[in-house]
């Protein structure tokens, strides 16, 4: 019961702690309002409660696969704020136009915060509130949950303080690197749900790296949880998750050369 | 200009067209099998399919609480809230053994899916 809570608390929130650390520490040299933390996060929070509220009806939308469409809007909708969010930072980094390209970049990290609270919470609200309903919440429910919610944050927290410690060009990079990484994953699973509902063709995997690193470990669940390692990728999954990582990086690079030629 | 969007046009319509018929294709008869969660116990524990046909798994959620049917073998993963019931698509699958869980209540719900070859009969 214990260590299962950390684990399922700690996938959710690693999930959305990564991508808010790395947007704190893009951002953090071009004073970019932390208020999209404010306002980002509780009603990611709202929106999860919502969610885990209304998931039974949700499911049985458009036949059963209900579930899965929303959860891939999330996704998808997450990805686009994501490549708004690059363009933003990379216009910050030319200084131009810093006043708008600051609200923008405000308000997708608004966007990007709240969606990704509301796809992890949902399901951690729906973990607790079963044991809440069933009288079976137990003490070491709570402190499971406490201590995988606080690992989460740390993660998130040792990732902001590694990349802001480094020199920012570096770190801009890096980091930059890293959310490319995030957001093809981000496509991935979202793959992985069109799939499991039969609008992707479910093909025969592309290979199975399960024996080097096996998706139920520790490590391969928090490799999934950060950057979607899926040790059995069809290739469906695999042209979308190349897709999505070119796109993101192909405008990461486009505004950065762009950067190069107005200096 | 104009002819780039004409096929702009044509692109997204052939799209939607592909992806109605994909869940048209999806929703026509294709095996379901049943499995249901009573105190957090699947039943069957052990359901067998054949192998290479692609089938519709209807979980159903007897317990009044919500479980979550994971498969790290099948990449699949829904929650099924309590009195509900949800559809996952699995296969085709080569012979072997799959095991699942429901992550919620990993230790006592536990089951497997067996894939065999026809002439090896199939049971439900």
């Amino acid at each position: 019961m214990f260590l299962n809570s950390v684990v399922i608390i700690l996938r959710e929130v690693l999930e959305a702690s990564i991508i808010v650390s790395l947007l704190l520490a893009l951002s953090f040299r071009f004073r970019v309002s932390k208020r999209w933390l404010v306002f980002g996060i509780p009603s990611g929070a709202l929106t999860a409660v919502l969610y885990g509220i209304y998931v039974g009806e949700i499911s049985n939308w458009w036949e059963g696969i209900g579930q899965e469409v929303v959860n891939v809007g999330l996704h998808g909708l997450i990805y686009i704020f994501l490549l708004v969010a690059v363009v933003a930072l990379r216009k910050l980094q030319q200084q131009q136009d810093a006043v708008f390209w600051n609200k923008v970049a405000s308000l997708s990290m608004i966007a990007i915060a709240a969606l990704s609270f509301a796809r992890e919470g949902g399901e951690m609200y729906l973990y607790i509130a079963g044991f809440v309903q069933s009288h079976q919440l137990q003490s070491m429910l709570v402190m499971g949950t406490f201590l995988g919610a606080a690992i989460g944050f740390s993660v998130g927290a040792l990732l902001y303080i590694v990349l802001t410690q480094l020199k920012f060009r570096c770190a801009f990079d890096i980091g930059l690197v890293l959310l490319a990484l995030v957001s093809a994953g981000m496509c991935l699973q979202g793959a992985q749900l069109l799939t499991q509902v039969d609008i992707l063709p479910m093909q025969a995997a592309l290979w199975n790296s399960d024996q080097f690193l096996p998706e139920h470990s520790l490590l391969g669940q928090l490799l999934y949880a950060t950057l979607g390692y899926e040790s059995t990728p069809t290739p469906a999954e695999a042209i979308i998750y190349l897709l999505a990582l070119f796109t993101f990086s192909g405008v990461n690079v486009f505004y950065a050369y762009r950067t190069h030629r107005f200096r | 200009m104009c002819k780039t969007l004409v096929d702009l046009k044509m692109c997204k319509l052939l799209l939607v067209t592909l992806l109605w018929a994909i869940s048209v294709a999806t929703f026509a008869a294709k095996p379901v099998y049943e499995i249901e969660i009573r105190n957090h116990l699947f039943y069957p524990s052990s359901l067998t399919i054949p192998e290479g046909v692609k089938v519709k798994l209807m979980i159903i959620n007897r317990d009044p609480t919500p479980e979550e049917f994971e498969s790290y073998e099948l990449n699949r993963e829904k929650v099924i809230v309590g009195n509900g019931k949800g559809i996952i698509f699995i296969g085709p699958l080569k012979a072997g053994r799959y095991p699942f869980f429901g992550e919620f209540n990993p230790k006592t719900a536990q089951g497997e899916i067996l894939v065999v070859k026809e002439d090896e009969g199939v049971s439900q």
